[in-house]
């Protein structure tokens, strides 16, 4: 579904004297199917931002359209129709966590929609699988679960719905290395398998540029930049103005291009690239 | 969440009223309250009003503000007064309608009653308005200190007191958090029947639960490592001080009760 | 400063041991990372070095003096703790309320208390914020503000439980920033607890923990040297381990392993111009 913010405003305690306006005039457009990463320091607005995908809050101006569903500050009788084909997977997922057993909780969602509960049970071993859990925890309670276990629930939760977006708000916080890494691949497949459109909040610039084909940079509760990771990330001075780092890989491009005088191009700002220009580098020093 | 509901949030200021002592202010608010149940004549009701209101108006908060955010009381103010005329019997008939009688007795319980409510509520909530709740949490340890005498706990409670008071504005978070992961699970709060609905906070209940709880576990243990280990031994910023201003306010109070006392019945 | 001598912990008289015979010392003015996957056994180590656990076996000296019930007080005022979780260790309602907690508990005299909660909120550079409420904050700022709370109680040793995990790279940066200035102008030994090995390039020593037991201890250097095997106990190796070692696939090999990618072409640009 394509998803398009026009002029969108918002303000948190509108009408008090707790006003607080945390989007101002935003306007974007993400195309069906794409993989939009959203950066931005912390309290720019992106948290607020995704929460108008599914309805869960909605624009004092502007609109927002999400595939044929449109959202402004008029009631909106369709949002239980929205949240069907968005799924959003909050920050700390796992706090959502209630049921006795983590069977029940992953069915959660698909009772309250009016899923084919049936059906839906017959694909738990396969969702189960695409979280990386084994079938056996399904009649454990969620509650005995390791901290990283019960996120992988949380998330098998949301994409049993096979929503036609999927939304994440920072989903590996507070997960160790290894598991931030299978977390990635896991939404990474899930994009590429089922066309899913993907929004990925992240503070980590190098999860921008390894899946994304398009970031979004906020700036207090502004658009800042769009465009590829790429392009973006070339332009070191403004995202350093707003607070945002670029990834190292392009760090160490402009550090050797500045201290070996050598240039790396666009292509070569990656893991091997680098090595190439380097080996490449002292390979001449030998040679001269 | 509701948000426009101000009961118990604190709106900061440098008013006459904000920087009164907040021991004063609870013990006028505490005088106050009781009071208003022996009000009866038309005059003793202007003055309560007159001091409830002035209040108001000396703390700069703004009116509208205050009245918005009441607005769920109105609702409690307005059926009391509705049940009053329904249900008292006493006095002249002053109109009749489908066979139901109003007696002119029926009007003025109602309007009593909804007036003590509402002066009630309007003191209570301007008193949260106006001072921060560790103030409002050292006044009352130091208000019940004498009952230290006695073993009771006063600094624990105090202590418990202020704790939860830090911990309001982060559960309402995190229940509005929750409340916004479960409706993205499908889960409707707003329609459907009683009985359903009823059911449907059980999703929001247990996750909130766990989270205090989780919390609070987290909070003990910082608690001791930072040393603590009870009321003994312990020493306290804040020394509260009653100075001239609470003196001047004091003798106003006081002199508002006297003509209050007089006009009363 | 700290010393573990054959420590071991159980959670429960029936259960396994959670840590398993360990040696470890920390010294004055030292920096110590201590890093392993979940589970390890991190969060123990730390709270058995305040004594908000007690070893089931084995002692743990401070400063000589071995910890037991008897001396809680003293100890928990010389090693302070910041842990993950900003929103959860904020105990007062303001910010000034917060970082007099701990000198209430200790008995501080209220006139000496102002002056040193100014102190220690400059500096964590959090002066001027004394009346502000925690909710209000981010969360880099709570874990100043609960460093200066330790701060102010004028420990020598401040034990870092993940507290830059639930930070922005902004709130992260500051904080270890933050946690530098504290060693080397008054002198703090610092124990920073991370999964970020990064982070722990900052150390002085590293403390490796898997399951249970001190698998490494060394320099960052020394760590980062080993490359993939650190694949095996869960930690990823930072980018110029990654770099360094395609690197010396093509035989392009440095006197000492690489700590972040500018020493690597530093190293590289000196290599170029012996030749
Ligand atoms: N419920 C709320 N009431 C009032 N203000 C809020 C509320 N939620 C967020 N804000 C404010 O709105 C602004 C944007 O917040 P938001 O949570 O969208 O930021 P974010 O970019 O997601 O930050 P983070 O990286 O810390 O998650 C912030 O200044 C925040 O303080
Ligand atoms: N209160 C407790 N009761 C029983 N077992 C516990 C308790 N706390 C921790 N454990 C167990 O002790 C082991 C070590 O836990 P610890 O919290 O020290 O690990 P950690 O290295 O800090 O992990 P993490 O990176 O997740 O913080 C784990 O297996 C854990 O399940
Ligand atoms: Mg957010
Ligand atoms: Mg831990």
């Amino acid at each position: 579904m394509d998803i398009t913010f026009k002029e969108v405003d918002y303000i948190y305690q509108y009408n008090t004297p707790f006003e607080h306006q945390a989007l101002h005039n935003l306007s974007f457009h993400i195309p069906s199917g794409s993989f939009t990463a959203i950066i931005g320091h912390t309290g720019s607005g992106k948290s607020t931002l995704i929460q108008h995908l599914n309805g869960l809050i909605k624009p004092i101006q502007g609109e927002v359209t999400i595939g044929e569903f449109t959202l402004s500050s008029e009631k909106n009788h369709q949002v239980k129709d929205l949240r069907k084909h968005v799924g959003v997977v909050f920050q700390y997922p796992e706090h959502q966590l209630f049921e006795e057993t983590v069977k029940k909780d992953i069915l959660f969602g698909p009772k309250n929609f009016g899923f084919d509960l049936d059906r839906k049970e017959d694909e738990l071993a396969d969702v189960l699988n695409n979280v990386g859990l084994p079938v056996d925890v399904l009649d454990r309670s969620p509650f005995e679960l390791s901290g990283g276990q019960m996120r992988r629930v949380a998330i098998a939760g949301v994409i049993v719905l096979e929503p036609s977006v999927l939304v994440l708000d920072e989903p590996t916080a507070g997960l160790d290395p290894l598991g931030r890494s299978q977390m990635l691949k896991l939404f990474s497949h899930l994009h590429q398998s089922r066309q899913q459109t993907t929004v990925l909040v992240t503070h980590h610039m190098e999860d921008a540029l390894a899946y994304a084909d398009q970031v979004i940079v906020m700036n207090q509760g502004k658009v800042e930049m769009i465009g590829e990771p790429k392009e973006l990330f070339k332009k070191k001075e403004r995202l350093r103005d707003i607070g945002l780092d670029i990834p190292e890989v392009f760090e160490c491009a402009n550090y050797i291009e500045n201290k070996l005088g050598v240039s790396v191009n666009e292509c070569q700002s990656n893991m091997e690239g680098i090595s190439q220009v380097l080996v490449d580098f002292v390979k001449a020093g030998a040679r001269s | 969440m509701n948000q426009s509901l101000i009961i118990g949030q604190y709106v900061p200021g440098e008013s006459f009223i904000h920087r009164l002592d907040p021991r004063l202010k609870i013990l006028i608010v505490f005088i106050f309250v009781l009071v208003i149940f022996s009000a009866e004549t038309w005059m003793s009701f202007m003055t309560l009003f007159t001091l409830a209101i002035g209040s108001a108006i000396i703390s700069r908060i703004s009116v509208s503000y205050i009245l918005k955010g009441l607005k769920p009381v109105w609702f409690i103010i307005a059926l009391t007064f509705i049940l009053h005329i329904f249900l008292t019997r006493e006095g002249n008939i002053l109109y009749s309608f489908w066979g139901v009688n109003l007696y002119d007795q029926a009007l003025i319980q109602g309007a009593n009653i909804s007036a003590r409510l509402f002066l009630l509520i309007l003191m209570t909530t301007l008193l949260t308005l106006t001072t921060t709740p560790i103030s409002i949490t050292d006044a009352v340890e130091a208000l019940l200190k004498p009952l230290n005498k006695l073993r009771f706990p006063v600094h624990e409670l105090a202590l418990m007191m202020s704790i939860s008071l830090r911990f309001i504005p982060t559960l309402m978070q995190e229940m509005d958090k929750i409340s916004k992961a479960q409706a993205s699970r499908g889960l409707d709060l707003t329609t459907g029947p009683i009985k359903e609905r009823v059911k449907a906070i059980i999703p929001l209940l247990i996750p909130l639960f766990i989270s205090a709880f989780k919390r609070a576990e987290d909070l003990a243990l910082a608690m001791e490592a930072r040393g603590y280990r009870g009321g003994e031994g312990r020493t306290k910023l804040r020394e509260l001080t009653f100075q001239k201003v609470d003196l001047l306010a004091a003798i106003v109070f006081i002199g508002i009760m006297i003509v209050f006392w007089l006009t009363r019945t | 400063m700290i010393k573990f001598d054959r420590v071991s912990f159980r959670y429960r008289d029936d259960s396994s041991k959670v840590i398993n015979d360990i040696n470890l010392s920390i010294d004055r003015g030292e920096w110590v990372a201590l890093i392993g996957h979940n589970g390890s056994g991190k969060s123990t180590v730390a709270k058995m070095m305040n004594g908000l656990l007690l070893p089931s076996e084995g002692q743990v000296f401070i400063d000589d003096i071995e910890l037991t019930e008897q001396n809680l007080i003293e100890v928990r005022q010389k090693v302070g703790m910041v842990f993950q979780n900003p929103e959860n260790q904020f105990v007062g309602t303001t910010v000034l309320d917060d970082v007099a907690f701990g000198l209430e508990n200790l008995g501080v005299d209220p006139e000496y208390m102002y002056e040193r909660i100014q102190q220690s909120l400059k500096q964590v550079s959090m002066d001027g914020y004394e009346q502000h409420e925690p909710h209000r904050l981010s969360g880099g700022q709570k874990q100043r503000i609960a460093i200066a709370g330790v701060l102010a109680m004028l420990p020598e040793v401040i034990v870092f439980d993940e507290a830059t995990t639930m930070l922005d790279p902004m709130g992260r940066k500051d904080l270890l920033q933050t946690m530098k200035t504290l060693k080397e102008e008054r002198g703090l030994s610092i124990v920073s607890i991370t999964h970020d090995l990064t982070e722990a390039a900052f150390a002085d020593r590293v403390l490796v923990l898997n399951q249970g037991e001190v698998w490494f201890e060394g320099e960052p250097r020394q760590l980062f040297a080993k490359g993939e095997e650190l694949e095996n106990i869960g930690l990823e190796p930072p980018f110029v381990t990654k770099l360094y070692h395609q690197l010396k696939s093509e035989n392009i090999t440095l006197e000492r392993e690489p700590l972040d990618f500018k020493e690597l072409v530093d190293e590289l640009w000196t290599l170029h111009l012996k030749k």
